[in-house]
């Protein structure tokens, strides 16, 4: 093994990517060679400054103020997570004085989706227009979702089906699920906390 | 693969944002840290280091879980790095010797140990950082990326979109360039002391 050879390995080593001859021969050529020795520890020095150059700590408070900054995500699933809180009372008590609500929400088609401005209704059909994007996930319940623009989110189906137009695509997780009384509830559910929702904030 | 990343991305991916905080808790410093070698002030590096998570978050939906959430990670912080760098610098000539007018000296002769053992490693650390950022982004990246943020070749090809052996040979260069500059400066050091 020549130095040339010797000083290349040398760099594998730091990476890993040597085979174990090839080390050996690395190992009994730096014994013979004070120079490519001396390649190997100028080398190390070098390797342990830069590690430094990775120490350095980010300004106080950056997670806080990266969290400040977020735009609230509502997602089916975090909608359930939040049940589980202070929230759980006073929905199931909603719910409770309002079966009729709940059997009309069950028997209409009915969608829920991050997204829901940008999705158009017309009677049983939920269409999202060409150039719109939904970036959430997208629940629908009866009916049928037209997608002539973009659905990004994963789309689950309850009694539902799916029509995608010639330039419409879906690129996220779908989901079809027979109407059992548990998806039933749920939908009917994620609808009542929608309706909830407008009547706090006052906006539709 | 990182089981407590994919843990916390699952998470994230719910809506849960207390497991988001601890993502951006947890890679912080290091982001934090790589901006600033990358592109040479806090300010800027502060920005990058947020709008890099906050893209992550408005991103969730598109990362997949069983895909390595750190490359992915790097991967953003690099695109906003080397764009902010494009933008101070419209032009930058991706194959512009690494040290403007010195050509790689691989036979240079080596100096044996000597005083200068005792350099203080903060200075040296401090001389290496003005020698990283005097190259190419390409290369600073690859070396920076490698050492002290511990991605493999495989991560770092992936991060930057090229193919692992540009990575190798980008790191090769940038390794003897840099490993050179040490000696060289210990060598005027040892000079001046005589
Ligand atoms: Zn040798």
């Amino acid at each position: 093994m020549n130095c040339q050879d010797a000083r290349r390995l040398l760099h594998h080593v730091l990476d890993d990517d040597i085979t174990l001859p090839a080390k050996r021969q690395l190992e009994s050529h730096l014994q013979a060679c004070s120079s490519c020795r001396n390649v190997e520890s100028s080398l190390d020095r070098l390797t342990t400054a830069l590690e430094q150059l990775a120490d350095v700590s980010v300004p106080q408070g950056f997670t806080a103020h990266v969290m400040q900054q977020l735009q609230p995500v509502r997602t089916y699933t975090s909608f359930f997570s939040r049940m589980r809180g202070v929230c759980a009372a006073a929905l199931l008590f909603l719910l409770l004085a309002t079966p009729v609500f709940v059997w009309s929400t069950l028997s209409s088609p009915q969608l829920v989706a991050d997204d829901r401005q940008v999705i158009v209704q017309e009677g049983n059909r939920f269409i999202v227009p060409y150039g719109e994007v939904v970036k959430g996930d997208v629940i629908i319940y009866k009916g049928i979702l037209e997608i002539q623009g973009e659905v990004q989110g994963s789309i689950k189906t309850v009694d539902a089906s799916i029509e995608v137009g010639p330039n419409g695509s879906h690129s996220g997780v779908l989901r079809r699920v027979d109407a059992s009384p548990k998806a039933k509830l749920a939908v009917a559910l994620a609808e009542l906390w929608e309706n909830v929702k407008c009547l706090l904030t006052g906006n539709d | 693969m990182d089981l407590v990343d994919q843990k916390l991305m699952q998470k994230a991916k719910r809506g849960d944002q207390a497991a988001f905080a601890e993502l951006v808790d947890k890679y912080g410093d290091k982001i934090y840290a790589y901006l600033y070698r990358m592109v040479g002030n806090r300010e800027d590096a502060l920005d990058l280091a947020q709008e890099t998570f906050l893209r992550i978050y408005s991103n969730l939906q598109n990362f997949k879980l069983g895909q390595p959430f750190k490359p992915w990670l790097y991967r953003i912080a690099t695109n906003l790095a080397i764009d902010l760098l494009r933008e101070r610098q419209p032009v930058i000539a991706l194959d512009a010797p690494l040290f403007a007018d010195e050509p790689l000296r691989l036979e240079l002769a080596e100096q044996g140990p000597g005083p200068a053992e005792q350099h203080e490693q903060a200075e040296l650390a401090a001389y290496l950082a003005q020698k990283v950022a005097e190259l190419p982004a390409n290369y600073r990246s690859v070396i920076l990326l490698r050492h002290g943020h511990d991605l493999s070749y495989q991560e770092i090809a992936e991060i930057l979109q090229v193919p692992v052996s540009t990575i190798k040979t980008r790191l090769f260069r940038a390794r003897e360039a840099l490993r050179l500059k040490l000696v060289e400066e210990r060598s005027l050091w040892e000079a001046e002391c005589k």
